[in-house]
């Protein structure tokens, strides 16, 4: 059988009886033997743990009616797969690093145990950038991540074998993480939707900390509705990690206005991009959504202010690796790893922390200033995601710097802790996905979910698979 | 333009416990000025009246009951090292000099 791209229709094949859990996890294993050898999404693949998880769910069906297991099992049919930073329990996490390559954990993350709970069965563990620096996927200790939309290609970083495994349906939603557009990148490069939810809205407790300020949990699905179900289940309080809170959104979801920042639109951006964002615009408007001109001028010191704070908290974050509790010592850390620490040590250390640090603080509070004064004349924010579409494996790895800048739109969401989508629309002349973010206020996922379903009617949305068979 | 030097390189490197050869010395030197340099533009951004960001969420002393709950089993806890002596994590001298 081949495998399904939505939570629902796997719920409809297992209510109906017309497959077993065992069947659907079964070909989503089939398909990873089949096409991962060449896209290389998966670090750690659960063979036989699946498989015994998908018995116990079959036992379940046969004893519950349809009702009882849907409010016992919300997420039922579900086919999950981590990015390697999510601890789980018994099964090697790696942060794609040789430095955890034979790391065990004795506990999984609160959102690991959240959606088990709810379904969930884990297929496998993802590759992303080694401790999710990067934006290409290349920076893995495990090799790199093709894009399934054509394997010369990157498929976009850090979250990019859990972006990928999702497109090539070896899994019906996967896990990630964002800490300045490492869900949004891969998930606009790789035609999925990717959620970067408000900081504080989901536990980070067990995922290994890259920047603590900006982390964010999030993840990617192929439908508007995949998103939002998940959501519904990772979001919340958690004793576990003091940084959550819960608010609700409390606007009505009607006249809507969506701000165009003007300084989102200039120099540097990708004619194909710049274009089919007007193309959306038009879509929207055809259905009475409002289009606003905003101006968010301190928006572009956004990457100038995240490669300070970032690799200041990374310094701080990887400073507990030291080979004496777990992993291996600190000669394991590969290239960009230790140039972050250095960069980090640098930005903190005594007589530069007030010309770098403090003022990445300062001009950050600008940009949030910014932003919170945006909402008062829109509801939401649309965006790119990239400056371009998907560019060639080999193409930025030289050079950090042009690398940092591929992020340049994704650091305003993660500096002000407010949620953003990234929704696939429309393909390049060459056939490799398009798409761009709508950001909202802090605590409004429902309004991004609400855009984003009704996008999908304004513009017949459907699932596209990549044509993976031709590998 | 910014220039970090190779003996900062060095004293970067020792203060954040990362071992470099001379290649990466020269390189992490290139790399990490052009970085700064670029960073630098920040200073153009009048800050006078903005208190610095350390976190978005405006949470304060967040604080739970003391409650007791299980935790790890000690065999667990230090499962995962190839250093224990009597179930303790063994670190390397830290005090040299020996105090009487």
């Amino acid at each position: 059988m081949t495998t399904q791209s939505t939570i629902e229709k796997n719920q409809k094949l297992l209510l109906e009886k017309k497959a077993s859990m065992r069947e659907l996890v079964d070909a989503y294993l089939k398909t990873i033997q089949k096409y991962d050898g060449v896209l290389n999404s998966f670090i750690t693949v659960n063979n036989e743990i699946s498989l015994k998880k998908a018995d116990l769910v079959d036992k379940l069906l046969s004893k519950n009616d349809k009702v009882s297991i849907l409010s016992k099992l919300p997420l039922l049919g579900t086919v999950v797969s981590y990015k390697d930073l999510f601890l789980t329990k018994g099964i090697r996490t790696t942060a794609a690093s040789k430095v955890l390559e034979s790391f065990v954990p004795q506990y999984s993350a609160t959102v690991v145990d959240k959606l088990e709970n709810a379904g969930c069965i884990n297929i496998g563990k993802t590759n992303c950038d080694a401790w999710a620096h990067g934006s290409s996927g290349e920076n893995s200790d495990y090799g790199v991540t093709k894009n399934p939309w054509g394997v010369e290609y990157v498929p976009g970083g850090s979250s990019s074998g859990s972006a990928v495994s999702v497109s090539a349906n070896m899994c019906t939603v996967s896990l990630g993480t964002d800490t300045c557009g490492s869900i949004r990148l891969p998930a606009n490069y790789t035609y999925t939707y990717g959620l970067k939810p408000t900081y504080g809205a989901v536990s980070r407790y067990g995922v290994i900390a890259m920047a603590s300020s900006l982390d964010c949990i999030g993840h990617f699905s192929k439908t508007a509705a995949d998103i939002k179900k998940v959501f519904e289940i990772t979001k919340g309080r958690d004793l576990k990690d003091a940084t959550l809170d819960e608010k609700s959104y409390n606007k009505k979801l009607t006249n809507m206005v969506i701000g165009v920042p003007d300084e989102f639109f200039q120099n540097g951006l990708s004619d194909e991009v710049s274009l089919n964002i007007k193309k959306a615009i038009s879509l929207f408007e055809k259905n009475g959504v409002k289009f606003n001109k905003i101006n968010l001028p301190h928006t572009k010191y956004g990457i100038s202010v995240y490669y300070i704070i970032q690799p200041a908290e990374v310094s701080s974050n990887l400073s507990r690796y030291d080979g004496i509790r777990y992993g291996k010592g600190r000669d394991a850390f590969s290239e960009e790893a230790k140039r972050r620490i250095m960069l980090g040590t640098y930005v903190l250390s005594s007589g530069y922390y007030d010309a770098y640090y403090l003022k990445a603080m300062k001009v950050r509070s600008v940009i949030i200033r910014e932003i919170d004064q945006a909402f008062k004349s829109c509801d939401a924010i649309i965006a790119p995601v990239s400056t371009t579409p998907p560019f060639k494996l080999g193409e930025k790895i030289s050079d950090p710097l042009k690398m940092y800048l591929t992020d340049i739109y994704a650091a305003t969401a993660n500096l002000a802790g407010i949620p953003s989508l990234a929704i696939p629309f429309g393909f390049t002349n060459d056939g490799m996905p398009l798409g761009f973010q709508i950001m909202g206020p802090r605590y409004s996922e429902n309004l991004l979910f609400h855009l984003a379903e009704n996008f999908e009617a304004y513009s017949n949305y459907t699932i596209k698979n990549p044509d993976i068979y031709n590998l | 333009m910014i220039k970090i030097k190779h003996s900062e390189i060095v004293h970067l490197a020792d203060l954040a416990q990362i071992k470099i050869n001379k290649k990466e010395i020269q390189k992490l030197s290139l790399q990490l000025s052009k970085i700064v340099d670029y960073v630098s533009e920040l200073n153009d951004v009048d800050t006078k009246n903005a208190v610095p960001t350390n976190q978005t969420t405006g949470l304060t002393n967040v604080t739970n009951d003391d409650l007791t709950s299980i935790s790890l089993k000690q065999e667990d806890a230090v499962g995962q090292s190839k250093n224990i002596y009597q179930g303790f994590f063994k670190v390397p001298i830290t005090i040299k000099n020996k105090i009487i």
